[in-house]
C-alpha cells in the first residue's frame, strides 16, 4: 500500500502477487499467451501509474481486473475498426483459420467466437466469480444485460463444445484442449 | 464446470518472468507523459479560448503554426470537453505548446464543419481536450463519442467491404477523383446498439470518421449522413491539411489486448 505521502511502496509486492492471476484472465480474454503477457504488462504499468488511487482502493485486485478488462476492450475496439477497413499492401493479412484442420475444439476457440464484451462478461462472471452486480458495474451496463449476455454466451459455448466436453475434458490430450 | 475448464485451460501457461520492474518503468513514463499532457492541454485550451476567432481564422501572427488548417466555414467556438482518463485508457501523448494549439485549432475546424453538416438532431459538438481525434456530440440529451482519425498510413489500402449482417454491413461509395469510401453500420459493445463509420484514404493517410453508440442508444447519425460529411469539399480540405501536416502519428505496434 502506498504511504500517506503517496509513495509507491507496496506496488511491486502487489504486482508479483497479482500477475499470475491477471495473466490467466488475460489469456482467456485474448486467446494467446504472448498477447496475454503484453496485456498483463500493460495493466500493471497502468496500475503503477495510478497506484496512489489503486493501492488505496478497498480491493486493489478488483481494481486491477477492471483495468485489465477495459484495456482489453479498448484495444479490441481499435483493432476491429482497423482490421475491418485497412490492410497492409503486400503484407500478410491476418486471417482466422476457421477450418481448424485438426478439428480440435478448444475452449479458447469457443470463447473467441463470442463478441469481446460477451467474452469479458463470461470470464469475469465464471472465471473471476464476480457477481452480476459487480460485472455490470465494471462493464458499465445493466445487470439485465449481464444476465442475458452470459446466458446467451453459455448456450453458445455449450453448442460449440458440448456438455460432455465441458464436463469430461481430458487435460492431458492437449494443454488447452477441452475435447478432441 | 465451465470454471474447471477455464482452470485447466490456463494452468499450463508458460511461466511469467517478474513483470513488476518493467511495470514500474513503464508506469513512470506514463505518469510523466500524463503530467506533461495535462499541462500542455490546459495551455492549449486556454490559448485557443483566449485567441478565439482570430486563432480560428489563422490571423494571429503570434502563434507559430505550420500552415493553419483551412477556415472557410462557420467558426463558433466549440468549448472542448475534458474527459477524465479512466483506468485502462491510453494517456495522450506529450505535445509542445505550439503543437497543442495546432491540434486544438484543427479540432475547432472539424467541430465547426460537423456542426454544419450533421443532421439537426445533433444538438452540440465539442472536441475532447488533448485528444485530437476525439469529439463528443449530444443528441436527445445523450452524449455519443465521435472519432475523426487522419493517420499517416503509407503502404496500407482499403480492404474489400466485409459484410456480416446483421452485425456489420458495409457499402462501397464513390467519392469521385478515383477515391472510394466504405460506409459501415455495425453493432458496437452490444448487439442492439449500432454505430456508424466511414473509412477512406486521402493521400498518404487513412481516414476514419465514426459515431459510436452510447451505453444504451444507437448512434444518432447514419453512415449515409457521415458520407455527406466526407463528400463535402471543405472536409476534403481538412483532410488535405492533415495529410500534409499530420495531427496523429503512424500506428504504433499494438500493446496488450
Amino acid at each position: 500500500m502506498p504511504s500517506p505521502l503517496g509513495s509507491d511502496v507496496g506496488f511491486e509486492e502487489f504486482a508479483r502477487s497479482a500477475q499470475t492471476r491477471l495473466y490467466r484472465t488475460a489469456y482467456l480474454l485474448c486467446g494467446d499467451a504472448e498477447t496475454a503477457r503484453d496485456l498483463t504488462q500493460t495493466t500493471l504499468a497502468k496500475l503503477f501509474q495510478h497506484w496512489r488511487r489503486a493501492g488505496a482502493a478497498e480491493h486493489p485486485h478488483a481494481y486491477a481486473k477492471t483495468v485489465l478488462t477495459r484495456t482489453f476492450l479498448a484495444e479490441r475496439r481499435r483493432r476491429l475498426r482497423d482490421l475491418l477497413a485497412f490492410t497492409r499492401t503486400g503484407g500478410l493479412v491476418p486471417a482466422r483459420n476457421t477450418e481448424q484442420p485438426d478439428l480440435r475444439v478448444t475452449l479458447l476457440a469457443a470463447l473467441a467466437e463470442l463478441p469481446p464484451r460477451a467474452r469479458a462478461m463470461v470470464v469475469l462472471r465464471y472465471w473471476e466469480d464476480l457477481s452480476v452486480e459487480t460485472v455490470a458495474s465494471l462493464m458499465r451496463c445493466s445487470e439485465a444485460t449481464v444476465k442475458s449476455q452470459c446466458s446467451r454466451s453459455l448456450a453458445r459455448l455449450r453448442d460449440r463444445l458440448g456438455e460432455a466436453h465441458l464436463y469430461t475434458a481430458d487435460p492431458h490430450l492437449h494443454p488447452y484442449a477441452i475435447g478432441s | 464446470m465451465l470454471r474447471r475448464a477455464m482452470d485447466r485451460t490456463t494452468q499450463d501457461l508458460p511461466p511469467l518472468p517478474d513483470l513488476a520492474p518493467v511495470a514500474v518503468r513503464l508506469g513512470r513514463r506514463r505518469r510523466a507523459r500524463a503530467r506533461l499532457t495535462v499541462a500542455g492541454g490546459v495551455f492549449g485550451t486556454v490559448t485557443a479560448a483566449a485567441l478565439g476567432l482570430s486563432l480560428l481564422s489563422g490571423a494571429d501572427p503570434g502563434v507559430a503554426m505550420p500552415a493553419a488548417p483551412p477556415a472557410a466555414f462557420p467558426s463558433a467556438y466549440h468549448t472542448p470537453v475534458q474527459v477524465r482518463p479512466t483506468p485502462g485508457q491510453q494517456p495522450p501523448e506529450k505535445l509542445s505548446d505550439a503543437e497543442s494549439a495546432r491540434h486544438a485549432q484543427f479540432q475547432q475546424q472539424v467541430s465547426a464543419l460537423l456542426d454544419e453538416l450533421l443532421p439537426a438532431s445533433v444538438e452540440d459538438i465539442r472536441p475532447v481536450a488533448g485528444e485530437v481525434s476525439s469529439y463528443r456530440i449530444t443528441a436527445g440529451g445523450t452524449t455519443f463519442p465521435v472519432t475523426l482519425s487522419v493517420r499517416p498510413a503509407e503502404g496500407e489500402r482499403l480492404q474489400e467491404c466485409r459484410n456480416q449482417p446483421p452485425k456489420i454491413t458495409c457499402e462501397k461509395a464513390d467519392l469521385g477523383g478515383g477515391r472510394t469510401a466504405q460506409v459501415y453500420a455495425m453493432a458496437v459493445n452490444r448487439t442492439d446498439t449500432l454505430g456508424a463509420m466511414v473509412v477512406t484514404r486521402y493521400g498518404r493517410s487513412k481516414v476514419l470518421l465514426s459515431v459510436d453508440p452510447s451505453d444504451t442508444a444507437s448512434a444518432p447519425v447514419t453512415g449515409a449522413q457521415l458520407l455527406t460529411v466526407v463528400r463535402d469539399a471543405r472536409f476534403t480540405d481538412l483532410l488535405k491539411y492533415a495529410d500534409a501536416h499530420p495531427v496523429q502519428k503512424k500506428d504504433a505496434p499494438v500493446e496488450g489486448g
